[in-house]
């Protein structure tokens, strides 16, 4: 077992590292962040000053062990254009992301759970089709597009809901909605199918050759074995929805660290885009990692063929 | 006291004793208002300093939000979230100015907007010849574009250089004749128009970029439209990586010789070529200590550069702002070529 968690944390630390190597050199292939803090036609004077102030008039290596050191340090730079830690600045968004993906979560689930449950039990009758058309509307329908046609209805017409910002249990309904729709969708279909497949397995059959109340079947058989890949998806998910909310939380001015991403991204923030993928990935690698271990703590077939 | 690099005074005593950290957690500067409090992207707020030299601001607090998107900045304005939103385009506008109770604050600020025809000195380009740039020029619908992008605020100058910059010459206003277009392109040995490669632009104003490439498809003119992200097309136009067609802007402040420097002079940061005659004329210019003959001599070079049709003038920008019932001043456009809500003393809000 140890030498199972130490294969699986070596390739933890390799895929980080490869990480913060991709994203280091692709945040520098999208342009020059000194442009963005000039005027077009300033003198390349001032556009070498501020490259400089940046460390940006370093060979790119040296750039990569300043980064790669510091980051050892637990240190993420300082962001080019607040001018404040990187790190800091993503603790004091975090907060945010953290409501924002736990009310979608919690929506996307409660939604998605029953609906698949639903169209599973009643597979090829009408609400197994409704299911359908609900998972096709929820994977092809742009988050934003979603945001925006909430706030028209909600904010502008019915004037119910704030069109934008946070602080409030108000604020949070129509990102939440828009940031879980289309995960209810995705949990729907994983609930659905891995229901189906639960329910046609045969200690499913024997409990009902037993007698056994269909409700039963379906709530403690079922349910409880089908829910595992589920909540698998759930955990990666709720990370997705921490780091990467971008237009969600673009749409409706919400502080998170999606929206961070995004100014990270207009701004050519390299400290930033750098710190909040950085972030990201560890808590993907992490999670991942967990996973890994639990299941062959479960399972010993998995850490002996590992 | 003492100035900061980036041009506002600061007490030097206070700076000296909080340090750089201390200052950007309580900044004290020397305007109307004072700080409270600031949370990275998301709001600043800030208090009236009743005892500023000018005259006491009418507004006791103002609180700056950061909303990115256009359409929600909207629906805040319209709810009452917000009381004045900056940068409003198109349908939105149009939307905010039928809106009952919302005010659309236009300002025409100092940022030029041109297409330059990159190629215009190899001799194998048609942008070689003058007579294809100028049927381009020909072929944009000034007029149309600015009603349908920014309700017809913004202003046709025919120049790369603001009407407000010193030692600025007003050019004749472009017209739009596409029958003239194609009589030029067919004299140049184009009857049928011509490929014409790529047309580069900044995504912010591909809106604008897609309306000019439609004018010049209309006159036979064909280019596929590259639209890329603001910090990668300034550094592609600075280093001149760019072929064909670019579609450039400026808001630098200066005058004309300074926007003349960077745009049309041999060397000039975003110049992909120059005129040796325009070059002799901008360095007499620049050894010229008389101001009229100074004023004389970039006269003169803006008129070369637009009868040489060097760039295709596509507007001088308005910016366009809006405010909401319970503002009385806006401060929009109190500043002339200033985008923004100025002097923040002049404030009020509509019962005051």
């Amino acid at each position: 077992m140890t030498r199972f968690i130490t294969r699986r944390l070596s390739y933890s630390l390799l895929s980080l590292f490869l990480l913060s190597l991709t994203i280091f050199l692709f945040v520098r292939l999208t342009g020059d962040p000194a442009v963005l803090f000039v005027e077009p036609g300033a003198s390349e004077a001032d556009l070498d000053a501020i490259r400089q102030q940046f460390g940006l008039d370093q060979a790119i290596w040296v750039q990569y062990v300043d980064f790669i050191t510091s980051l050892a340090r637990g240190d993420f730079g300082q962001s080019f254009y607040y001018r404040t830690p990187v790190f800091e600045l993503y603790l004091s968004r975090l907060p945010n992301s953290l409501v924002l993906a736990t009310a979608a979560m919690a929506f996307s689930l409660l939604i998605g759970i029953p609906s698949g449950i639903l169209a599973a039990v009643r597979v090829g009758r009408f609400w197994d089709g409704a299911g359908k058309v609900f998972a096709l509307l929820g994977l092809s329908l742009p988050s934003f597009w979603i945001g925006l046609v909430l706030i028209l209805f909600f904010s502008v017409y019915l004037q119910w809901l704030p069109s934008s910002g946070s602080g409030t249990a108000a604020h949070l309904v129509m990102p939440a909605f828009a940031l879980g729709w289309y995960f209810a969708a995705a949990h729907m279909r994983l609930t659905r199918s891995s229901m189906l497949e639960v329910l046609g397995s045969e200690y499913i059959k024997l409990a009902r050759l037993k007698g056994l109340p269909e409700s039963l079947v379906i709530a403690k058989h079922a349910f409880k074995n089908a829910l595992i890949p589920v909540l698998t998806l759930a955990g990666i998910n709720l990370v997705i929805m921490i780091n990467v909310a971008v237009v969600v939380e673009t749409v409706f001015a919400w502080p998170g660290i999606g929206r961070l991403l995004y100014e990270g991204i207009t701004f050519r923030d390299f400290p930033v885009v750098q710190g909040v993928v950085l972030m990201g990935g560890s808590m993907i690698v992490v999670v991942n990692l967990l996973i890994d271990i639990l299941y062959a703590v479960i399972d010993p077939r998995i850490r002996l063929e590992a | 006291m003492g100035a900061t690099g980036a041009g506002w005074i600061v007490p030097k005593k206070y700076v000296e004793k909080v340090g750089d950290d201390g200052f950007k957690k309580a900044p004290v500067g020397a305007g109307p208002y004072q700080f409270v409090s600031f949370t990275p992207g998301q709001e600043l707020v800030l208090e009236a300093f009743d005892q500023y030299w000018r005259k006491p601001p009418n507004v006791k607090r103002l609180v700056f939000k950061v909303i990115p998107d256009e359409t929600t900045r909207l629906a805040a304005l319209k709810r009452g979230e917000v009381d004045i939103v900056y940068s409003i385009r198109g349908e939105l506008a149009e939307e905010l100015q039928r809106t009952k109770g919302l005010t659309l604050k236009p300002a025409v600020i100092q940022a030029t907007f041109w297409l330059y025809f990159a190629d215009q000195w190899d001799p194998k380009s048609p942008w070689h010849d003058e007579r294809v740039r100028r049927a381009a020029s020909l072929a944009i619908d000034h007029d149309t574009i600015n009603r349908a992008l920014t309700l017809g605020y913004s202003r046709i100058t025919g120049s790369i250089i603001p009407d407000t910059f010193d030692y600025y010459w007003k050019p004749p206003a472009p017209t739009y004749d596409p029958a003239k277009a194609r009589q030029l392109l067919a004299e140049a040995g184009y009857p049928n128009g011509f490929d014409a490669g790529e047309y580069f632009c900044d995504t912010s104003y591909a809106n604008l970029a897609e309306a000019t490439l439609n004018n010049l498809e209309e006159v036979g003119i064909r280019a596929k439209l590259r639209p890329l992200e603001r910090a990668a097309f300034f550094k592609g136009y600075a280093e001149k990586r760019f072929k064909n067609l670019i579609q450039g802007a400026s808001g630098a402040f200066g005058n004309a010789a300074t926007r003349l420097e960077a745009f049309v002079a041999k060397g000039g940061a975003y110049a992909y070529g120059s005129y040796p005659d325009i070059d002799a004329l901008f360095q007499q210019q620049a050894a010229e200590l008389d101001h009229a003959r100074r004023e004389a001599t970039l006269h003169k070079i803006q008129q070369v550069v637009h009868d040489r049709t060097i760039y295709a003038h596509l507007w001088q920008l308005a910016f366009l702002n809006g405010a909401g019932p319970r503002v009385g001043e806006s401060g929009l456009g109190l500043i002339p070529n200033y985008a923004y809500s100025a002097p923040y003393e002049d404030l009020t809000l509509a019962h005051q």
